[in-house]
């Protein structure tokens, strides 16, 4: 490959998209994390997992968080839920700062946690419930947030008679039922194939569109990072922190088309560079030759 | 949800329903064909009749003089000597009603080819130690003038004694009828090289009675001593023979033709044959010197230690008190 | 040949399972091949020897020879059966002897009169198979009957002394006929009918056994067909044996289990959910809980005893003392095993402690906890027969205990049976409960019996519901590619 197709930067923004993060600039932040840093024990010592991160998330804006595996993007949204305690800094929600998890922070997880003995239903009203929130009013919020994934004639069914993409659309349902303040997705399309995934992303878009909703996306996937998120948090690795913020050049509203424009890509080789620098990238491996030299087979 | 309380509740209900009022009286008994006797008087309702609330409890026999030496029955049938070692390691009793002495049932069965108790010289023998049979193999030991270091005692439950002749384990086995019957018939050519009958009176089997009860509960007692003397009237009746057969036998599941000679390897003594027991005196003609036989092989074997006052065990009272 | 229309599905494939005919037949074979095996243990004749089994018994006076008392239905060899004859021959033998010689004794008139009363007993199946007596024995005619059967036997001995009667072939021996007819000589000096109170008390002559040839088996291998024989007669309380009360001591001994096994549930499940879910209760619960497990439950059967007595309540304690242990520790592990993702989802939907115990880690582990106490309740059982030996023996246990070590076998094996039995039926049943207790958490093919309820369930929701609410947010979705599995 030593063509390559002459790219813009990915700094360039058109005026539409520069307006546009001007918007969300002037937003309240959701969401901030100040300082923060996590110390693992292990039989080694200490491990520092994540060191000083600092990054806020305003109203209404997709943030995708990018990195390696093991560079502690899963730590990292643990701690935001409540579900893990940083040993440094703080997570301040709505200027508040965390301690436990809340309802306040909605959460969609990698593998599936719908609760397998209510029905998708049930599973819905399970937040609202929890506050002691039931009878026809509960259920009537609860089915309009099942329609909006698209499942209303799965209301009756449990977890188990579903497909895996379905499954996530009820999680994603079960969370903003509650109507978190930000909703935390945790590599949510991880175990689904590419072509559910695809709908699912389509479908989180317009959903996000649809609903006042505040999205912190983790993903290892550049392309779907691209196409989701207005601001891109590239963590590297040993210790984690955050490396890059990008914000993403590309307008809205964004369709798998978009996929090959030259902002896109642009944003695309960025975040590569990014998270696999050059020296990676070359095939390293030494491969012993089975057949002859000459053999034209290829 | 409602359904498992209810099953909960029904549990715990059931749990609790065994107890039997406080004021009944219980004693266990066993298969002992003298024992077993009193189950005409069960049957037919006499203790009803006669105004005492007895509620008897049927175990084997190691089994009730545990639960009477725990406290938890007021009365248990037992023989005299094995009355000495309950006392002497668990709870002392008093003998109230002599029921009847052993006239064969208690049997050494020994394989075929043992002919007597000589034979078993160097050879194993399973009985339950320190009970009725060790006793009466000491007894035969004795006769023959051997003694216990001639021979090897496997331990063993009197009831499982069949079983381990059967499987030629052991050379003979100490046991009483059912169970000796069981052997001989189980064991062919197998043969009785001693039995009770060669010493009657060695073990006499009785009714006793805690002492605690004895003093609160007299009136009681004389009651069941009446029942007991109903009893043995009714079987000494020629023509009742087939009714307390069909009784007795029933009551340990065994046909009632088998039954039968059980009852002439057991002498049930009628009251005048039992008040002549009573009186004090040596030799086993007598419940006393026959108590003191025991309590001497017990001590000289050392079952327990020290020898027991025997007059303690023995109450001849009540039985005087209905023959008037 | 017809054409295939599926797929040949071999019957043999590594990690595949079975389908429908295919699965049917192992299961069938899985209960066939015992019984085949038991069959041919009992019946294949080569293996045992040929056994005498006794139809008619008598009493030999050599108890040195004879020690036991010999009854009908009981099996000896054929050469104990036949010195068992000859004793009997030698007897009268000796008897006739003595009466020419004028020189009979008697030991004592009572015994004289009980041994006669023997030997008419004896003849009893005689009786029955002519049809000369047919009246049943039952608790309450014991008196009369015998005196109805004594009277009846006298008759028939005269008449057939007189040639009036004639046995079905078959049924008595011409050697016993002949005895029949000297008996009744002298039988009928002292009184031509049956009277207590003048009975001859000189013996008369006995008769001598008969028998007919049976496969001999060892005590501990009745035959298949026995076993069921005996069952139906026990079960139904008509034992030779007398009166077995099949189905209370069946009562008793559910009711020990049943009892022990529910206590156990109410006090140990709150105890292992305290255990699975917060680990200070694990760390207080599970070691003494893991050390008292390997103690046997049944060496404190005394020690029960001693405190609840001697019926019920030990052998409760004991079923309970013996389950409880493994209760904790499975249900504690169990509790455990639920995901862990499942609890942060809760945390973060804003569920709290106690919610979270109650609304998800309890019906989280509903269906495998049902599992557990249908693995439990087997355990219970197995206690069954330690706790039936404490204190007054009793139930099923009576039965199994009395009559095995009395070698009667065959009665004991329908009783482990109906042990087995009802343990498999329970379990199954309750398994296939599972479907209908927790639909949600059935994996393929769902029971007859949940499917049924399901659709039950169904036409009831169907019939209940009303229309849903509109919502007031339009989305387009998609459902492509993700079908119904």
């Amino acid at each position: 490959m030593n063509e390559q197709i002459e790219l813009p930067s990915y700094l360039e923004q058109s005026p539409e998209v520069a307006a546009r993060f001007q918007r969300i600039q002037a937003r309240p932040e959701v969401l901030k994390v100040a300082n923060m840093g996590r110390v693992f024990d292990s039989n080694k010592g200490p491990v520092q997992a994540l060191n000083d991160i600092n990054f806020s998330v305003r109203r209404r804006e997709f943030v995708c968080v990018i990195g390696q595996s093991g560079c502690g993007k899963s730590t990292l949204i643990r701690i935001l839920a409540g579900l893990d305690q940083p040993t440094s800094g703080q997570v301040l929600c709505d200027g508040e700062p965390v301690t436990g998890p809340g309802k306040d922070r909605g959460m969609v997880f990698q593998g599936y946690t719908l609760f397998p003995w209510l029905t998708v239903k049930q599973n819905v009203m399970f937040g609202p419930a929890m506050e002691g929130r039931k009878g026809q009013a509960a259920e009537s919020e609860a089915l309009q947030w099942i329609e909006m994934v698209g499942l209303e004639k799965f209301a009756e069914s449990y977890p188990s008679e579903l497909s895996g993409g379905m499954k996530q659309r009820v999680a994603i349902a079960r969370a903003m039922a509650n109507q978190p303040r930000i909703l935390l997705m945790d590599e949510p399309f991880g175990a689904l194939d590419a072509q559910t995934r695809a709908q699912m992303q389509q479908h989180l878009l317009q959903i996000w569109r649809a609903v006042d909703a505040t999205i912190l996306f983790i993903t290892h996937d550049l392309d779907e990072a691209v196409l989701l998120a207005d601001r891109i948090l590239v963590l590297g690795a040993n210790p984690s922190r955050v490396q890059e913020v990008i914000e993403v050049p590309v307008p809205r509203p964004r369709t798998l088309d978009q996929c090959l424009s030259p902002s896109f890509l642009a944003t695309k080789k960025r975040l590569e560079e990014l998270i696999h620098p050059q020296t990676e990238r070359k095939a390293s491996f030494k491969i012993p030759r089975l057949v002859a030299a000459d053999d034209d087979v290829l | 949800m409602k359904l498992m309380k209810t099953m909960l509740c029904g549990a715990l209900a059931m749990g609790l329903s065994g107890f039997a009022p406080a004021d009944t009286l219980k004693i266990g008994y066993s298969d002992w064909p003298g024992w077993v006797a009193w189950e005409i008087g069960i049957k037919k309702g006499w203790f009803k009749e006669a105004g005492v609330d007895v509620e008897f409890e049927w175990m084997d026999y190691v089994a009730s003089m545990e639960a009477y030496g725990a406290g938890q029955i007021d009365a248990v049938c037992m023989t005299n000597g094995d009355a000495l070692v309950t006392g002497a390691t668990a709870k002392p009793s008093v003998c109230i009603v002599i029921n009847d002495y052993s006239n064969g049932n208690d049997m050494v069965v020994g394989q075929p080819g043992i002919e007597s108790m000589k034979d078993m010289k160097g050879k194993k023998i399973a009985l339950e130690e320190g009970f009725v049979p060790h006793l009466l193999v000491l007894k035969g030991l004795e006769a023959a003038g051997m003694s216990e270091s001639d021979i090897e005692i496997v331990n063993t439950p009197t009831d499982e004694t069949p079983s381990v002749l059967a499987s030629k384990k052991v050379d003979a086995i100490c046991a009483w009828q059912p169970s000796s019957g069981t052997a001989l018939k189980e064991v062919e050519g197998s043969k009785p090289i001693y039995t009770s009958a060669e010493a009657p009176g060695l073990i006499y089997d009785c009714l006793f009675v805690s002492p605690e009860t004895l003093k609160s509960n007299r009136e009681d007692w004389v009651k069941v001593a009446k029942v007991w003397y109903k009893i043995v009237d009714f079987l000494k009746d020629e023509d009742n023979i087939d009714e307390a057969l069909e009784i007795l036998s029933g009551r340990v599941n065994v046909k009632p033709d088998e039954y039968e000679p059980f009852l002439d390897g057991t002498y049930i003594m009628t009251m005048e044959e039992a008040l002549k027991v009573w009186e004090e005196g040596e030799g086993l003609k007598s419940i006393y010197g026959s108590t003191k036989i025991s309590d001497d092989f017990n001590v000289k074997y050392e079952v327990y230690e020290k020898p027991l006052e025997i007059g303690v065990y023995l109450d001849p009272s009540i039985t005087k008190e209905i023959a008037k | 040949m017809s054409k295939r229309t599926k797929p040949r599905e071999p019957w043999f494939a590594v990690g595949k399972p079975l389908s429908g005919y295919q699965a049917a037949i192992p299961m069938a074979l899985s209960f066939v091949i015992p019984i085949l095996i038991w069959c041919f243990a009992a019946y294949a004749p080569f293996l045992w020897h040929v056994d005498y089994r006794i139809t008619m018994t008598s009493e030999p006076s050599d108890k040195e020879a004879f020690p036991a008392t010999y009854v009908v239905d009981d099996t000896m060899e054929e050469s104990f059966f036949e010195s068992f004859q000859d004793s009997i021959r030698q007897d009268n033998k000796i008897l006739k002897e003595q009466r020419e010689a004028g020189t009979v004794e008697v030991a004592s008139a009572r015994a004289g009169r009980r041994a006669n009363q023997k030997v008419l007993k004896n003849f009893e199946p005689v009786m029955r198979a002519n049809g000369w007596f047919t009246t049943e024995k039952t608790e309450e005619n014991v008196s009369a009957y015998f005196k109805a059967y004594f009277a009846a036997t006298y008759e028939t001995w005269g008449k057939l002394a007189a040639g009036e009667l004639k046995p079905a072939s078959g049924t008595l021996s011409r050697e016993n006929l002949a005895i029949v007819k000297d008996n009744w000589a002298l039988l009928s000096s002292v009184s031509p009918t049956y009277d207590s109170g003048n009975f001859l008390s000189e013996p008369i002559y006995r008769l001598i056994p008969e028998g007919k040839k049976v496969v001999g088996r060892p005590a501990y291998l009745p035959a298949p067909h026995e076993v069921v024989v005996r069952g139906w007669q026990d079960f139904r309380g008509e034992s030779e044996l007398g009166e077995l009360n099949v189905w209370e001591k069946y009562a008793s001994s559910l009711r020990v289990v049943i009892s022990g096994f529910l206590l156990c549930v109410l006090i140990g499940i709150p105890l292992a959910l305290l255990a699975g879910t917060f680990s200070f209760f694990a760390r207080l619960f599970e070691p003494f809980t893991d050390f008292f497990r390997y103690m046997p439950a049944p060496a404190f059967g005394t020690v029960l005893m001693a405190i609840f007595g001697v019926d019920q309540q030990p052998k409760i304690a004991l079923v309970f003392l013996g389950t409880f242990p493994q209760l904790i520790l499975m249900v504690a592990n169990t509790t455990r095993l639920l995901e862990q993702p499942m609890l942060d989802a809760a945390q973060t939907l804003g569920a709290r402690k106690g919610q979270l115990v109650w609304r998800v880690v309890v019906p989280g582990i509903l269906p495998s906890l049902y599992n557990d106490l249908r693995i439990l309740l087997g355990w219970a059982w197995t206690w069954l027969v330690v706790a039936e030996l404490i204190g007054t023996k009793s139930g099923l246990t009576e039965i199994i205990d009395t009559q095995g070590r009395r070698f009667h076998f065959d009665h004991v094996y329908p009783i482990i049976l109906l042990i087995g039995l009802t343990g498999f039926l329970t379990d199954q049943v309750l398994a296939n409960l599972r479907d209908i207790f927790f639909p949600w958490a059935t994996e393929g093919k769902k029971s007859p019996l949940a499917r049924l309820f399901r659709w039950v369930g169904s036409r009831v929701q169907a019939w209940r519901d009303v229309d849903p609410p509109v919502a007031p947010v339009t989305v387009e979705a998609s459902t492509e590619g993700e079908s119904h599995p």
